[in-house]
């Protein structure tokens, strides 16, 4: 233990000289930056809704749908409506005619099932307004705790995989790496010390490292209402996981420049899940099976918890085990390559 | 005593050998001497011995024992100093030597101890990469003591230091082997294998092809010499004949006769040039 205590301190003292972990901690701060004061809350773009009554009645329902909190814009003729809509390509209007006949205005391009859609909405509404029915809507996600997560706060887990399982995976190869070229793992090869102690050092600075820019980007852009011993034990388990790839690819090659190819191919393949954190149609079960995919999902539940802590669970489980398996890996092939 | 027999090395695994049929022993408290030059297999052959290089085939018994490298306490006993100075850049001198004692099971010297011994105590707070490579070197060396090893790896230990500095090493060296420790000692250097070695190896292209005292070595195949400079059609020639052998020493009249000497001395013959005559090759 007192070996191992030195080696933590020697990879400690290394790493507060290695310019890498300032990129890191540069980008943390820019990132929370970024989310706190750049991107905006909401980036949905609203439809306009153009209204026009031609007759008395209307006007009533009008002021209705305005009560219900519906941007909608009045207007006095068909001229106007029309001019408006051709000026403003994301708008949709309708007419109300008498109270029997609605005309809807669309731009062309919309497709039947909007068409359709928009047709059922707005009969709702005039019944809900003549009959006073109430209609009740059923949503598949029941639970009624679900808030919706405003845009700039949805990208902070991507940026928590990237730390442990991108950005971590790198900072451990180098230093590896760096230990090879100057061939101090060759020094270290010659004392009682054992590798799987100075693989494991690796391992802990890599999760210490992983908790300080949690806890840094988590409070200052989700704050308290984050669940942070769900994102602590997914920043464990991923850091186990980042740093044992990194170990796992450092011990195949005595350089970083002979790696470099695998380095890339890794970025790519774990950076894909990102492509379905945004187009969530797009999530084929060859990119379900990456780990950072669930590791995202399992943040975002952490982040954001909507009590469906399975997929934490299942996430932690799954970066462990590769984590273990891949340092298990690097032990064994590690003294090949010193 | 340690013992090696039948070493072998290929760093291709093929019949490339870089070390081949290697043999050899070397008492308790003896400096044993690896000489050759370069590219010669002397530092292959000290990291099987350390065991950063597989032991493809041979033995190595300590008292009787085989070596055990996965039994990480032989590691406790040994000492090895690098021929490149492989120490953390970005760690002071003394955080070096910190680190490493940490590593070992045993009783370990004290690292400021150490960088006063190797002269260094002045730079022991300066980070490694403003060291010079002598420098670095001496603190490879101090490194190499931490465990107070029985023993000793030396590779090339005095290769690039001023003279003054060679000879603080080749001291403490010296002491060392009075307090018991055991040494292998690389160089492509005859003095330092003169002076230090109780024992000499010469090894070249993998192999051994002597061992011996340099004082028996200079007994057998030192016999005097006598170095001439002289002119020959307007040249200057440099050659070196033995008193001894009736051929040499014929020609050696005739150029006297000739009268066209520039320099002309007489001395014993030099590790180098006995290794000349054993593999047909000199050391640099
Ligand atoms: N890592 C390696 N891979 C392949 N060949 C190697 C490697 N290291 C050394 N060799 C080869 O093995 C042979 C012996 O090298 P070694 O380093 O043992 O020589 P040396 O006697 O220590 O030389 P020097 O005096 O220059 O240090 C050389 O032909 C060298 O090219
Ligand atoms: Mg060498």
């Amino acid at each position: 233990m007192k070996g191992f205590s030195k080696l933590l301190k020697k990879d400690l003292i290394l790493i507060l000289n290695n310019y890498f972990l300032y990129v890191t901690l540069f980008f943390a701060i820019f990132f929370i930056l970024l989310v706190n004061f750049v991107i905006p809350e909401d980036t949905s773009i609203e439809q306009s809704v153009y209204v026009l009554s031609e007759y008395e009645e209307g006007n009533k329902l009008i002021d209705y749908f305005k009560e219900q909190e519906l941007s909608i814009r009045t207007l006095d003729s068909r001229e106007e409506l029309m001019q408006y809509m051709v000026n403003d390509f994301n708008s949709i209007g309708f007419i109300l005619v008498d109270n029997q006949n609605v005309e809807y205005v669309l731009q062309g391009y919309e497709n039947e099932k909007t068409k359709n859609l928009l047709a059922l909405n707005i009969e709702n509404m005039f019944q809900e307004f003549t009959n006073q029915i109430d209609i009740k809507t059923t949503y598949l996600v029941e639970n009624n705790t679900v808030q919706k997560i405003p845009f700039n706060k949805s990208i902070v887990p991507l940026f928590l995989v990237m730390e442990p399982a991108l950005i971590g995976l790198f900072l451990i190869a180098t230093m590896v790496f760096s230990e090879k070229e100057e061939g101090t793992i060759k020094a270290y090869a010659v004392t009682p010390g054992r590798m799987s102690s100075f693989l494991v050092s690796k391992v802990v600075l890599l999760i210490i490292l992983g908790f300080i820019s949690l806890f840094l980007v988590a409070l200052t852009t989700v704050g308290t209402k984050a669940n942070y011993l769900y994102l602590a034990a997914i920043t464990l388990t991923g850091s186990i996981m980042g740093s044992g790839i990194g170990l796992l690819l450092s011990s195949f090659f005595d350089n970083i420049s002979k790696s470099m190819i695998w380095i890339i191919i890794i970025a790519m393949v774990l950076s894909l899940p990102f492509a379905s954190y945004f187009a969530p149609n797009f999530s084929p079960a060859l990119i379900k099976s990456i780990p950072s995919y669930s590791m995202m999902f399992a943040y975002k539940e952490a982040l954001f918890p909507t009590g469906n802590s399975s997929i934490i669970g299942n996430t932690c489980i799954l970066t462990f085990i590769i984590g273990i398996v891949t340092l298990i890996l690097a032990n064994l092939n590690i003294k090949r390559s010193l | 005593m340690i013992k090696v027999n039948g070493l072998y090395h290929s760093y291709s695994n093929d019949d490339n050998y870089a070390v081949k049929n290697a043999s050899f022993q070397i008492e308790k408290g003896e400096i044993f001497g690896f000489l050759g030059p370069s590219g010669a297999g002397k530092s292959t052959a000290q990291k099987i011995l350390t065991g950063l290089l597989i032991m493809q085939q041979g033995d190595y018994t300590i008292d009787g024992k085989f070596v055990d490298f996965k039994k990480r306490d032989y590691f406790n006993k040994i000492g090895v100093s690098f021929e490149h100075p492989n120490v953390y850049k970005k760690l002071t001198g003394l955080e070096n030597l910190e680190f490493h004692s940490g590593m070992y099971d045993v009783k370990t010297e004290d690292p400021m101890n150490l960088l006063r011994m190797v002269g260094l105590e002045e730079a022991a707070g300066k980070k490694a990469s403003d060291y010079s490579k002598g420098m670095l070197q001496r603190l490879v060396f101090a490194r190499a003591m931490i465990n107070n090893p029985e023993i000793w790896f030396l590779d090339e230990p005095t290769s690039g230091l001023d003279p003054t500095t060679a000879s603080r090493i080749k001291d403490i060296i010296k002491r060392k082997k009075e307090d018991g420790t055991t040494v292998f000692l690389t160089t492509h250097n005859m003095y330092i294998a003169d002076e230090l070695c109780d024992k000499v190896a010469f090894i070249n292209e993998g192999e051994i092809n002597i061992i011996d005292t340099p004082k028996n070595l200079k007994l057998k195949y030192g016999k005097k010499l006598v170095t001439v400079e002289y002119y020959d059609n307007d040249r200057i020639v440099n050659n070196t004949f033995s008193i001894v052998d009736e051929a040499e020493r014929t020609k050696l009249n005739e150029i006297i006769n000739k009268g066209n000497i520039a320099t002309m001395h007489s001395q014993e013959a030099t590790l180098e040039q006995i290794f000349i005559k054993v593999t047909g090759r000199g050391l640099e």
